[in-house]
């Protein structure tokens, strides 16, 4: 029996952060009452005419330097007919034979997948279905989407969920949207199809429309292979079709079958000249482009030694990097290191354990450098600075004032150490004895009983020292 | 004085010199709508009430010597494809039967700020597609010249009240002709702007690359005035021109001495009235006499003209329509399920002329034929184009006649498509190419009809455009003629009809002619 | 003549989303088959390297509006003319085959 290979392609709709729909001076914020957010021109109303918003060509460019794509010095905008309640106007405005930006890849890993195309288009609105009849509400309709059409060139569901969260990483890093698929912000509908392993021809594939998080994306994919497996296997052929994932069973099932083939009959918007791009205006976008994240990763490794898992943890996310470089540069640059383990570290830790959110952390750069300063000044010991660091973390409260406010000062003085080492010695002459037979391993117990004589303050070092000059070398 | 023989630049003139009320003359025209429109039928709503309340507060401003504008207190109407605030807007169709929209279009705000007296909107050819204004879900408007002819279209309203003298002047809109056209068999002065100089924002959509606004009325001048007040840049129409609109009046009296005029050959068909022709002719002689250069050119592609404009115009008619689903507004025939209601809605609200052309559109740009249609269709239009630009390279103005005969009888055409296509053959080139063009009187046939004279300019000189047809009007002005509304003998009896009713005569569906207009 | 079949009418009608009656079918593809035989001759145009014009002259280069919230319509205005409402929602019949 073959073996099948899942071909796989994305294409991807992002809601670009304008506060403005693409077409008029409506709202895109998300949660206002049905139709609270129209007007005669998202609303369809007869007379009413698009008038393009500068930020989402701004954001479609952004989107299309950062990934490499080739900028059409002249775009244009095609209507795509069809009928729907949530489609006002009876077309969508889209980009279709001429798009904003061609090629381009996202790098996911090592591998880079390859893009189509972007271009730029309008949301639906809503249609909320029950009962016998269903409500329609506009607010969404007009909010400006890029759509971002990758090759067929993932293989598995995994590596699909991969690319997908690389995308979103590199899109949410420009600024483009917020990333938030539980709100829309960001969708993807998946082309599958499986073909026999080591061949070259497609098969024919299946649409599954309007996947809606990460998780769904590795699930939908996945139950499709195992039904188009299970049909090949079976000597059956797959029909083409757009098919919709439910969560609750874990299958695709197919759309309602539309009574006739699509013919979206595209044509040139006529109320909308094209969009002509010069060079200047690239180079004006091209930059105000942030480092991207691999390529920050790569100076992390190279510039500040760190290893490549701290450097891709660090960027993760736009605002982590940017903490991790401005704490570097607040600490004269001596810490990269010992900062990058706060993060990396101690932060991720409290990430994972749901104690922390990268995105609302409440410390400053420069406090981030003074604790670091701490410790390294011996002020305070690590487990200490832990403590405070959590707490930073929390309520973004200065690290000295943490210190002192919870006592955790480091005891570095050699009067009250000297104290506590006479006190030890003294209360553990057998272990004195074994120490001086030559057993120096014992002297981390009498060190123990300093620190506990000193509440786990003492410098550790200063400690250790003092205790090997009483005990005489 | 009579001011209902008045001009519109007459009456402006006699406003500003206090001569004459605002209320006074808005008085004159809604009696003399109430008295002939019974007949003409050029009115699918009149705003009585609000017209009556601007014109008072004009008079207060012209009292206070702060008119807004040469336009202040003139009363003026509306092609019913212009979308007013608060006032019933249908585009003569069923399927907008009722609905009162929640905004201006940006030449109706202009002109309200211009502080012009609004006294109703003008009937047309539904969704102003057709050339006789008998393709309204309302009845057809007749020719004030006679009654038994059409007054052309689509802005059949709005070119039949001015020739009715119920107004000076009005807006149609010009999509393949729908103002030059009526203008010419209405015997009124009628123009389409550069596409682009006036914002669309606001007219219900037939030919979104091909629509656009312009003025009716009695005399050049008038023309000019109204399009300078609505002419300019609007940030709602990415279309329209951010050229700055120069003072249309400017350059009217200097004459035609130095201009160089272009007469196509193309434009003399075989099939052409003899009547009209010679009018024509005799026009263009009259020019060369006073002072213009006058030579033959050849604009080879107009014949395909008809074809590019029957696929352009359709196509993006039947996208621009896809809006009319009975979803947010209109007509909605209740079914099954969602395509049968749609399908029921727009089956029923539409009416057979718009159903031919989103049919024909629909079909020029399905899969496999697109091609072969539109997309040839938008190629042969740039041949079109290349040959005005080639021409304007060597004269200023183009002459050529307006239509290719006078009004032609209610009926004649309705049901032969295809001829009535043809009577637009001279004015649609003109808006393929995207150019300003003018229709003035130039003469009326020996059974009194008026004939148009067709002026073409280069994009954005509206000036010079203006300036050549005044050029002749002052010699000549035909446009003074006002009919005499006889009427066919059976249909006298409205005439007075409507007279001390208290409602104004509607023709068609007797709708109410109070303030706000509105069905309810 | 470019005769359009009954079939072919009946599918532009679907897609256009129009009932029409047995004689506005019939009368109609005679009407546009007319109409479909008179543009045939466009082909005897050559139009290789001619760009097409799909905006006129004055419309080369769209213009753009800043990224700036304008108000909208208050919810009731924006549904006050629809044939069916609830609430400020729009109501269409059941879109079968979706939940
Ligand atoms: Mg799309
Ligand atoms: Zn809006």
């Amino acid at each position: 029996m073959a073996i099948y290979e899942p071909v796989i392609g994305l294409e991807v709709h992002c809601q670009v952060s304008t506060v403005s729909k693409i077409f008029c001076g409506c709202s895109t914020a998300f949660g206002a009452a049905p139709n609270a957010q129209t007007c005669p021109v998202c609303l369809g109303l007869p007379g009413a005419l698009p008038v393009l918003n500068e930020k989402v060509v701004e954001f479609a460019l952004r989107a299309g330097l950062a990934l490499g794509c080739k900028i059409n010095p002249r775009s244009v905008w095609s209507r795509k007919n069809y009928f729907y309640p949530d489609l006002p106007k009876g077309y969508q405005i889209s980009q279709y034979d001429q798009p904003i930006c061609l090629g381009g890849a996202v790098p996911v890993g090592a591998k880079s997948i390859a893009l189509t195309r972007i271009h730029m288009e309008e949301d639906a609105g809503k249609n909320i279905h029950g009962g016998a009849a269903s409500l329609v509400d506009l607010n969404r309709a007009g909010v400006p989407l890029l759509e971002i059409v990758g090759e067929p060139d993932l293989r598995s569901a995994e590596e699909a969920a991969n690319y997908l969260r690389a995308l979103r990483g590199v899109l949410v890093w420009l600024g483009i949207t917020d990333g938030n698929m539980e709100e829309g912000s960001l969708r993807c509908d998946a082309n599958v199809s499986l073909r026999p392993a080591g061949t070259e021809k497609f098969g024919t594939r299946c649409e599954l429309k309007n996947i809606n998080s990460f998780r769904n994306v590795r699930l939908a994919i996945e139950s499709e292979i195992v039904r188009q497996t299970a049909l090949l296997e079976a000597g059956e052929r797959i029909v083409q079709q757009t098919r919709q994932f439910d969560a609750a069973t874990g299958q695709t099932k197919p759309m309602r079958s539309k009574e006739e083939a699509h013919d979206y009959r595209y044509f040139p918007e006529p109320d909308l000249p094209p969009v002509l791009i010069d060079t200047e205006w690239i180079e004006r976008v091209r930059a105000t482009l942030p480092e991207l994240p691999g390529a920050r990763a790569a100076r992390y490794e190279k510039e500040h030694a760190l290893s490549a898992y701290d450097a891709s943890q660090l960027t993760q996310s736009r605002r982590l990097a940017d903490l991790f470089d401005a704490a570097v540069v607040a600490s004269s640059g001596k810490s990269a290191k010992k900062i990058a383990n706060w993060l990396a570290g101690e932060l991720a830790r409290m990430v994972n354990a749901g104690e922390a959110d990268v995105e609302a952390l409440k410390f400053t750069p420069a406090q981030l450098a003074a604790l670091q300063g701490a410790v390294d000044g011996g002020a305070i010991s690590l487990g200490a600075a832990k403590e405070v660091f959590g707490e930073m973390a929390k309520t973004g409260t200065a690290p000295e004032a943490i210190i002192s406010a919870r006592g955790l000062t480091q005891v570095s003085d050699r009067g009250p150490i000297e104290v506590a080492c006479d006190k030890a010695i003294a209360a553990n002459p057998a272990e004195v004895e074994k120490y001086r037979g030559g057993k120096k391993g014992v002297i981390g117990f009498l060190v123990g009983q300093v620190m506990k004589e000193l509440a786990g303050r003492g410098n550790p070092q200063i400690v250790n020292q003092v205790m090997r000059e009483k005990l005489g070398g | 004085m009579d001011v209902t023989q008045l001009s519109l630049s007459a009456l402006s003139d006699a406003l500003s010199r206090g001569e004459v009320s605002s209320r006074e003359i808005t008085d004159a025209s809604l009696s003399r709508i109430e008295k002939t429109d019974g007949n003409v039928h050029a009115f699918l709503r009149v705003t009585a009430d609000a017209a009556r309340h601007a014109a008072r507060a004009s008079d207060e401003r012209r009292a206070q010597k702060r008119a807004l504008s040469p336009l202040d207190g003139v009363p003026l109407a509306l092609k019913d494809l212009l979308i007013t605030e608060g006032v019933e807007t249908t585009a003569a169709s069923r399927i907008l039967e009722g609905w009162i929209p929640p905004y201006d279009g940006t030449a109706v705000a202009k002109l309200k700020a211009a502080g012009a007296v609004l006294v109703g909107k003008t009937n047309l050819d539904e969704f102003a597609m057709g050339s006789s204004t008998e393709h309204s879900a309302y009845g057809p408007t007749k020719n004030p010249w006679d009654l038994s002819r059409t007054p052309g279209g689509s802005s059949g309203g709005s070119a039949a009240s001015v020739a009715a003298r119920q107004v000076t002047g009005s807006l149609g809109t010009d999509t393949g002709g729908s103002i030059r056209q009526p203008a010419a068999l209405c015997g009124v002065v009628g123009m389409k702007p550069t596409y682009g100089r006036v914002s669309r924002y606001g007219v219900v959509a037939f030919a979104s690359s091909l629509d656009q606004i312009g003025p009716f009325a009695t005399d050049v001048r008038g023309a000019a005035l109204l399009l300078g007040a609505i002419a300019g840049h609007d940030a709602h129409d990415a279309t329209s021109s951010d050229l700055p609109v120069p003072d249309f009046t400017a350059d009217l009296e200097r004459g035609l001495s130095g201009l160089r005029l272009g007469v196509p050959k193309e434009y003399f068909v075989a099939g052409m009235d003899p009547e009209v022709e010679r009018a024509v002719r005799e026009a263009i002689d009259a020019c060369q006499r006073l002072g213009a250069t006058v030579r033959e050119v050849s604009l080879p592609h107009t014949g395909y003209g008809i074809d590019v404009y029957y696929l352009v115009a359709t196509a993006e008619a039947s996208s621009n329509l896809a809006r009319f689903d009975g979803v947010r507004f209109g007509l909605r025939e209740p079914a099954e399920n969602l395509v049968a209601q749609y399908r029921a809605t727009r089956g029923k609200g539409f009416g057979d002329e718009v159903k031919r052309r989103i049919m024909l559109g629909t079909y020029a740009l399905s899969a496999g034929y697109y091609d072969a249609y539109y997309g040839t269709a938008q190629k042969v239009r740039t041949l079109i184009r290349n040959d005005f630009e080639k021409t304007f390279a060597e004269v200023d103005a183009i002459l050529t006649p307006t239509t290719p005969t006078a009004a032609f009888k209610l009926g004649e055409k309705l049901d032969d498509p295809l001829t009535m296509y043809l009577s637009d053959v001279f004015t649609l080139p003109c808006n393929l190419a995207g150019l300003p063009g003018l229709s003035l009187p130039c003469g009326f046939t020996k059974s009194g009809l008026p004939i148009g004279l067709q002026i073409l300019g280069r994009p954005f000189d509206e000036t010079t455009v203006l300036r050549v047809a005044r050029g002749y009007e002052r010699e000549f002005e035909w446009g003074s003629r006002t009919p005499t509304l006889t009427l066919p003998r059976e249909g006298g009896g409205n005439l007075f009809g409507g007279v001390g009713s208290g409602k104004i005569g509607f023709g068609g569906d007797g709708s109410g002619g109070d303030g706000t207009g509105g069905v309810n | 003549m470019a005769a359009l079949s009954e079939t072919d009418v009946r599918k532009i009608a679907l897609l256009a989303r129009l009932d029409l009656t047995p004689s506005e079918e019939q009368r109609f593809g005679a009407q546009l088959s007319a109409v479909l035989d008179h543009v045939k001759q466009m082909a005897e145009l050559k139009l290789d390297g001619v760009a097409p014009t799909t905006h006129p002259t004055a419309a080369r280069e769209t213009s753009m509006r800043a990224d700036v919230v304008q108000p909208s319509l208050p919810a009731a205005k924006a549904v006050a003319a629809a044939p069916q409402k609830s609430g400020t929602a729009f109501v269409v019949p059941r879109i079968l085959g979706e939940s």
